[in-house]
């Protein structure tokens, strides 16, 4: 089988709700043997058990619910501390992505908030449009010969869209639209009602691709001045 | 609820590959979280679907209560070919610890040649560096019988051991320049862990880099840096790995003569450990 071609693909469809170790997407990752024998067999899986089957997805959430760049490692890091910490309360009643998101989503928000009090002590930041615009970098740079650099420039672009929305919304837009979680996993990781999670998904994409027009309305202007 | 745009769909679909975790930053939270956690915290456990994988459960929580142990595991197996590709790079401990995961590898990659994205965008990452096949799945066999957890506890970090360094080759400096490449990546760790992983991280680099020139053909320099390791570490934690690495090495250069005597040296101190099965099966052992 062309396990390159598996491990590239998050979830392409949703992931069971049923309480499992983890969404499984991670081939090379996750449990070889296919991951419903083991949860039958492996009740309580230890730290390298959740490590191995979160890693990944963790580390692209992490960046995903804020936490800049240079701080990943570090918040990667404490959310597996937290696991260490809290494996024995992980009783399986959520999948493990679900539960590593709520811990992922804790970390992430301390991370936010150092950030804004080391900005607010050292200079106040610019003003939103002005230089450098964040999105300006993504116009400069043009389309790259390689994939890989696209990737990068879209995700810088993305991530800045993901900067525009609220916290709540955010999750819930992640989860959905960047993870392909479905609604009720989505509930269960947030601990919130199916409507909750609708209606916020709802507002979210709504804010996003606002954000995305005004992003690209800019894209054209600053096109239009460089030619 | 009304879906995405195109436009925003597409989006993110091209972000996708830029988030994917890199083997180098893989090996570098491996470090950290085991100056953190204890190294056994990676430990095998047999969840990778193999029998027994309650035992190995339980072996693997009682060593990571004692914390000082180091074991070769399952995820450090996996990460040692990251850290070959990311060759100038910060190497994890782990990566280095399971030197004989990646030495598996090399021989497994044949078979298995099994090719992963983390890969792709390490070599990307880090161009010239070989690309080599990433992943060994943690449950094959041959892997397995190097990473039980009876094979625990392997070496006490902590204490140095008793016994006095092997003689070995004699110990010779080799220019600083070779072995203070500059490294792209430094580790970060967190203030309490920093120290520990230092050591445990050059350690780790050098006996990677022996690993590294065996491959490359060049036995005479990577027992050159084991014996910079053994100079500069002469009870250091990986001081079994060293010892373990030097009697491969030396087979691969066809000295077995040599070879069986550091393999007595090694198995007369490091018999219980998971590294004593490679040494027995290896030109130095005595079948």
């Amino acid at each position: 089988m062309d396990q390159a071609t598996s491990l590239a693909e998050t979830p392409s469809g949703h992931v069971p709700v049923a309480p499992n170790l983890g969404g499984g997407d991670d081939v090379g990752e996750s449990f070889a043997g296919g991951s419903e024998e083991v949860a039958a067999s492996l009740p309580a899986p230890t730290f390298a058990d959740v490590y191995r089957d979160g890693v990944s997805f963790v580390w692209r959430n992490v960046r995903r619910l804020g936490v800049a760049e240079e701080s990943v490692r570090d918040a990667v890091q404490d959310v597996f501390l937290v696991v260490h910490r809290r494996l024995e309360s992980y009783e399986g009643r959520s999948s493990v992505r679900t539960w590593l998101f709520g811990i992922a989503m804790h970390v992430a928000r301390d991370y936010r908030r150092a950030a804004r009090r080391k900005a607010l002590r050292s200079a106040p930041p610019p003003p939103f449009g002005s230089s450098p615009d964040p999105f300006e970098h993504a116009v400069a740079a043009g389309p790259g010969p390689d994939k890989q650099v696209e990737a990068v420039e879209a995700n810088r672009l993305l991530l800045c869209l993901l900067d525009e929305l609220d916290e709540e919304r955010r999750a819930v837009f992640v989860l959905t639209e960047l993870e392909q979680m479905s609604a009720p996993e989505v509930s269960a990781a947030l601990g919130l009602n199916l409507n909750t999670v609708h209606g916020r998904l709802r507002a979210a994409r709504l804010q996003f691709e606002q954000a995305l027009r005004r992003h690209r309305a800019r894209e054209q202007h600053l096109l239009r001045r460089v030619t | 609820v009304s879906e995405l745009s195109p436009s925003a769909r597409a989006l993110i679909d091209a972000a996708r590959p830029a988030v994917e975790l890199t083997s180098r930053d893989r090996d570098a939270l491996e470090v950290a979280l085991a100056a953190r956690l204890g190294p056994a915290v990676f430990a095998p456990t047999g969840a990778a679907g193999a029998p027994g994988s309650a035992a190995g459960a339980a072996g693997t929580k009682a060593a990571a209560g004692a914390g000082t142990k180091i074991a070769v595991g399952a995820v450090g197996a996996k990460t040692a070919m990251g850290a070959l590709l990311a060759k100038p790079v910060a190497v994890g401990v782990l990566g280095a610890v399971a030197i004989w995961g990646g030495v598996q590898v090399t021989q497994n990659a044949r078979t298995h040649n099994v090719h992963t994205p983390e890969a792709s965008s390490a070599a990307l990452a880090a161009p010239g560096a070989a690309v080599l096949p990433r992943a060994l799945e943690p449950s094959t066999p041959s892997f397995d019988s190097l990473a039980t957890a009876e094979a625990l506890p392997m070496l006490p970090t902590a204490e140095p051991l008793g016994a006095a360094e092997p003689a070995g080759p004699l110990p010779v400096a080799l220019p600083q320049s070779a072995l203070t490449r500059p490294r792209s990546a430094a580790l970060k760790l967190q203030a309490p862990a920093r120290a520990p992983a230092n050591v445990l991280g050059s350690e780790a680099r050098l006996l990677r880099d022996a690993l590294t020139a065996m491959q490359a053909g060049d036995g005479e320099r990577a027992l050159l840096l084991l014996d910079e390791h053994a100079s500069r570490f002469p009870k250091g934690s990986m001081r079994g790995e060293r010892m373990a690495e030097r009697v491969l090495i030396l087979c691969g250069l066809g000295r077995a003569d040599v070879a069986r005597g550091e393999a007595s040296r090694f198995l007369s101190e490091f018999s219980e450990t998971a590294l004593a099965p490679r040494v027995r099966a290896s030109c130095g052992g005595t079948r």
